[in-house]
């Protein structure tokens, strides 16, 4: 591990950006004619997709990082995993929002910058020489209880969608 | 302190206050904590279903959004209030009445774009645009090949009709042109363009209406013989006379009538192609002015032949008088049509 900008042996940076590079490039293409409302085909898949993914993102780590559990496969594949659908979720959530931060949306969003900034910090800045640091205590409580809150939001947004906007029309 | 225990049950604590505030800020807002963003305010002149505009609607989601289980549909409740619109429905001739699906009202309407957000956004597919005045033939791309979006000619809040952009996008195509044709027309674009022709690509085809453009007629703006009109009604009722254009040209003042092609053509005045049946040069002086027979400038009909020779009016009569010929001696042709003395025919005083 190496406390640089862009670590180079984390490959799954490399992925989560190149990922990101082709939804943007996608979503220039569809924004060609305005920006994909997020309840249009594109900014709804693009939602879809995001909360799909910063639900793995959210459980499968945890899950598999458990000291009692040893597999399916190796856990610093998982937290690859973790890292790759922590950056592109929230990415294509960010897309699906169409940049329009009101009300919930707007909160959720600005919680999601939160964790994705203590999760780079706390994969990539901290050592773990800091194990003992109370500064990762501080982070765990940061990082894990705001994703919890998250998960919760995003739950209630997607009930607010179904109820409000969802085969009515 | 075990961070992992610890931060799970502090992650499903603040899990449970951000749910239990969302569901407390939901009740307490009317729902509007799911609002996307502010209603718009747009007023019409009459208020609907006792709204000015949807802003008032901003905390009371269930106006416009039905609960799931209501079997309400956000189109009804749109129609219930637009009730103008919902008359338009049966009637194919109306704008509405001829979109397929149109009571999916959000098929081409939107909300929750603020204060003066766009109400429409359509792609307009499924318009039959022809039906109102306009076709879009020639509209299906842009200069550059891109496809034509409604916003290349509708906008604001009602998306209506914006001959500004007609001009914005014509302008960059020929500046110059399109300058001097806003000036000699307006900018009344669909006054006189119904979308047909292809502007720029002189795809319009002047032979269609009867006049074909031939000679000098071929190099003059549309202005330079449309002068007055302002329509497209008044384009094709143009009149194809020539004197509607060029009585201030003539020089026969009206003279020789109003029947220009019978002596000219379209490439020039000059040149003219005149059947004068009368030989000119009859005398012995070879062709002479025309002012030598045709004294009068108002009327090119009119002749005289008492102006040369020696046809003096006495003269003539006293050897008419002699023949027992004519009572008539002004029209001297009726009988001398080549010119020479001996009358070709007419009458004799026997």
């Amino acid at each position: 591990m190496t406390s640089g900008v862009l670590p180079s042996r984390s490959p799954e940076l490399w992925w989560a950006f190149g990922a990101m590079g082709i939804a943007t490039a996608g979503y220039l293409v569809a924004a060609r004619s305005g920006l994909p409302g997020p309840g249009d085909l594109v900014g709804h898949s693009l939602g879809v997709a995001g909360f799909l993914l910063m639900a793995f993102a959210q459980v499968g780590y945890s899950w598999r990082k458990r000291p009692h559990r040893t597999g399916p496969g190796p856990a610093y594949r998982w937290l690859a995993l973790h890292v790759f659908s922590g950056l592109v979720g929230p990415y294509l959530v960010l897309l699906h929002s169409a940049f329009r931060f009101r009300g919930l949306a707007g909160i959720l969003s600005l919680l999601t910058l939160v964790v994705v900034l203590s999760g780079i910090a706390g994969r990539y800045w901290y050592r773990p020489s800091m194990d003992a640091n109370p500064r990762r205590a501080l982070w765990y409580l940061l990082h894990v209880p705001l994703s919890a809150a998250i998960a919760a939001l995003a739950v209630f947004h997607v009930a607010g969608v179904l109820y409000y906007a969802t085969g009515l029309r | 302190m075990q961070p992992h225990t610890g931060s799970t049950r502090w992650g499903i604590l603040v899990a449970l206050v951000a749910l239990g505030g969302s569901a407390l800020s939901w009740g307490l807002s009317g729902g509007a904590v799911f609002s996307p963003g502010g209603l718009s305010g747009a007023r019409d002149s009459t208020s609907l279903g006792g709204i000015g505009s949807h802003a008032e609607l901003d905390r009371r989601c269930g106006a416009c959004h039905p609960g799931p289980f209501s079997g309400g549909t956000m189109s009804a409740r749109c129609l219930a209030c637009h009730t103008d619109i919902a008359g338009e429905l049966p009637d194919s001739g109306t704008l509405h009445g001829s979109l397929e699906g149109a009571r999916a009202c959000l098929a081409c309407h939107t909300e929750h774009r603020g204060r003066d957000g766009a109400l429409t956004r359509f792609e307009g597919s499924g318009i039959a645009h022809d039906r109102f005045g306009f076709s879009l033939a020639a509209h299906q791309e842009r200069t550059g090949g891109a496809p034509f979006l409604c916003t290349d000619c509708h906008g604001g809040r009602d998306f209506a009709f914006d001959a500004a952009r007609c001009e914005r996008c014509h302008r960059d195509e020929q500046p110059a042109f399109v300058r001097r044709h806003v000036e000699a027309w307006g900018h009344d674009c669909r006054g006189c363009h119904d979308g047909a022709d292809r502007f720029g690509r002189n795809r319009f085809v002047h032979d269609s209406t009867g006049f074909p453009l031939t000679g000098e007629h071929r190099i003059v703006e549309c202005a330079g013989c449309h002068t007055t009109t302002r329509s497209l009604a008044a384009f094709r009722d143009a009149p194809t006379a020539c004197a509607a254009c060029h009585q201030k040209d003539d020089r026969h003042r009206g003279g020789f009538g109003s029947d220009c092609a019978s002596c000219h053509d379209t490439r020039s005045w000059e040149g003219a192609r005149f059947d004068h049946t009368f030989p000119i040069d009859h005398g012995e002086r070879g062709r002479v002015a025309c002012r030598t027979c045709h004294v009068s400038r108002e009327d090119w009909k009119q002749y005289t032949c008492y102006g040369c020779h020696e046809h003096t009016p006495a003269r003539i009569a006293a050897e008419h008088r002699e023949e027992g010929v004519g009572r008539d001696l002004t029209d001297c042709v009726r009988c001398h049509a080549t010119g020479r003395e001996e009358g070709e025919g007419g009458e004799r005083e026997d």
